[in-house]
C-alpha cells in the first residue's frame, strides 16, 4: 500500500482551475450563438480564426506540456473573436491572436503570470495595425448567408469593402452628423451594428451572472465598473457637458463583454475585493473619459488595459489588515 | 497548475492573511520577507487555504515547510 504523508489538510474542493476555465467558455456559447445568429457565417469564420491563432501559438511556444487542456487559450481566442468586426479578414484575426496570445501571455511566462488580458492586447495590436479594418462595420445584410464584408481578404492587401458599412450606436453618437441616440432597448437585444460579441447585453448579462454565481468571476469588478460608470457619465451629462446619457454609456460598445468576462479576468485583476472595487472604478472613470474626449469612440480596452497596468499597485495598497491588528501598528507588531 | 490569482485563499483565510503571496514567497524561499512582510508568524496552519486553491497548490504545506526551514536556519 502507498501512503502519501503530507501535513492537513487531506481533502480539496471540487473547484479547479481547469473547470473555472471551462465554465467561462460554455457561458460564451449563447453569446457566440447570438453572433451567429447576427452576423452569419462570418461570426463563426472570425472566432475559428482568433481561436485557431491562440491555440497554435500555446501549442508551439506554451511553457507546460499540455497546457491546451486547461482552456486558458481557447478563453483568449473566443473573447477576442468577440472583440472583433464581423467583416474582419481571417488572417488579421488569426494574427491578432497569435500575438495577444504571445505578447500578453506567454512571453510574461504563462497562465498567472501575465500583466495584461491577452485577449485585449491582441486587439490593441490590431486596432494599431489595421485601425481602417477593425472599424469597418458592414451593413447586415437581408441573406443570412451572405458573409459580411471581405473576410477572405489576403495578407498584406488592403481589404475591399464593397459592402454599404453601418455605424455602430457608439460611431453614430460621436462622428454623426446629428448625433443618433439608439434606443437602449435595441442595445439591450443586441439589434444594432458592432463587433460580434457587442452587440446583445441580454446573452452577457446572463453568462456574467451565472458565472458570478457559480464564484468563477468576482461580482465587485462588473458591478463597480457599472455604478462608476452611471455615476461618472450621469455626471457629465447632467452638467451639459457630454451628451451621452448614462444608461446608454451602460448598455453599448463593449461595455458589457468587456465588464464582464475582460475585466475579471482573474490573472489580470487585484486579488482583494477592495482593491477589486478600486479597480473597477477606475475603469468606469477612464471608459468616460476616453469615450467622451477620446479620439476613438470605444474607451473599453484601453480603459481595462491601463487599469490592469495599475494592479500590482492596487494590490500593495490594499493588502488584507491581520486579524487582530488596527493596521497601523502592523510593523510593530511583527517584529 | 500555477496561481492564477483568483484570490479565493484570502477570502477563506480566517485571520485575513494574504497566503497568496506567502505561497509566491514561499516557493522563491523569500524567508525573510515571508516573516516580515506576510506575518507568516500569524499563521495557525488551519489549512483553509490549501483546501479551497483551485490550481491545488499545497499552501498550507508550503507554510509549514518554510517554518521548520526559517527554525532550522536561526538555530544553526
Amino acid at each position: 500500500m502507498n501512503v502519501k504523508i503530507t501535513a492537513s489538510p487531506h481533502v480539496r474542493s471540487a473547484d479547479s482551475t481547469v473547470k473555472i476555465m471551462w465554465s467561462v467558455v460554455w457561458s460564451l456559447v449563447p453569446v457566440m450563438a447570438a453572433s451567429i445568429y447576427f452576423f452569419g457565417p462570418s461570426a463563426i469564420l472570425v472566432l475559428l480564426a482568433s481561436s485557431a491563432g491562440c491555440l497554435l501559438t500555446e501549442r508551439l511556444f506554451g511553457s507546460r506540456p499540455g497546457s491546451l487542456a486547461d482552456g486558458s487559450a481557447i478563453i483568449t481566442g473566443l473573447l477576442l473573436g468577440l472583440t472583433l468586426p464581423p467583416g474582419f479578414p481571417l488572417w488579421m484575426a488569426f494574427l491578432g491572436g497569435g500575438f495577444g496570445m504571445a505578447f500578453g501571455k506567454i512571453i510574461y511566462g504563462g497562465l498567472g503570470q501575465n500583466i495584461f488580458n491577452p485577449a485585449l492586447v491582441g486587439r490593441a495590436f490590431l486596432q494599431a495595425a489595421f485601425p481602417v479594418a477593425i472599424t469597418t462595420w458592414p451593413a447586415k445584410s437581408q441573406n443570412w448567408w451572405t458573409l459580411q464584408g471581405d473576410n477572405f481578404a489576403l495578407p498584406f492587401m488592403s481589404p475591399v469593402v464593397d459592402t454599404a458599412t453601418s455605424a455602430t450606436p457608439l460611431g453614430n453618437m460621436k462622428f454623426g452628423d446629428d448625433p443618433v441616440i439608439t434606443p437602449v432597448l435595441d442595445l439591450f437585444l443586441g439589434t444594432t451594428g458592432g463587433s460580434l460579441g457587442e452587440t446583445s447585453a441580454l446573452l452577457i448579462l446572463i453568462g456574467g451572472l451565472y458565472l458570478a454565481w457559480r464564484g468563477h468571476l468576482n461580482w465587485h469588478i462588473p458591478l463597480s465598473i457599472f455604478v462608476s460608470t452611471f455615476v461618472v457619465s450621469g455626471l457629465f451629462f447632467a452638467l451639459g457637458i457630454s451628451q451621452f446619457p448614462p444608461l446608454f454609456m451602460l448598455f453599448s460598445g463593449g461595455m458589457m463583454l468587456g465588464a464582464f468576462y475582460m475585466a475579471t479576468d482573474m490573472v489580470t485583476s487585484p486579488i482583494t475585493n477592495r482593491g477589486c472595487w478600486l479597480f473597477g472604478f477606475g475603469i468606469g472613470f477612464l471608459v468616460v473619459v476616453i469615450r467622451i474626449w477620446g479620439g476613438l469612440p470605444e474607451g473599453v480596452m484601453y480603459a481595462i488595459l491601463l487599469m490592469n497596468a495599475l494592479v500590482p499597485f492596487i494590490n500593495r495598497a490594499t493588502q488584507p489588515r491581520l486579524f487582530g491588528t488596527s493596521g497601523k501598528k502592523k510593523k510593530e507588531a511583527g517584529s | 497548475m500555477p496561481c492564477i490569482r483568483c484570490g479565493k485563499c484570502l477570502d477563506a483565510c480566517p485571520v485575513f492573511l494574504n497566503p497568496q503571496l506567502m505561497g509566491a514567497l514561499a516557493k522563491a524561499e523569500r524567508y525573510e520577507e515571508l516573516e516580515s512582510e506576510a506575518n507568516l508568524k500569524d499563521c495557525m496552519l488551519c489549512g483553509c487555504c490549501s483546501f479551497v486553491c483551485p490550481s491545488n497548490i499545497p499552501l498550507s504545506q508550503l507554510f509549514a515547510m518554510s517554518r521548520t526551514q526559517i527554525r532550522r536556519l536561526s538555530t544553526s
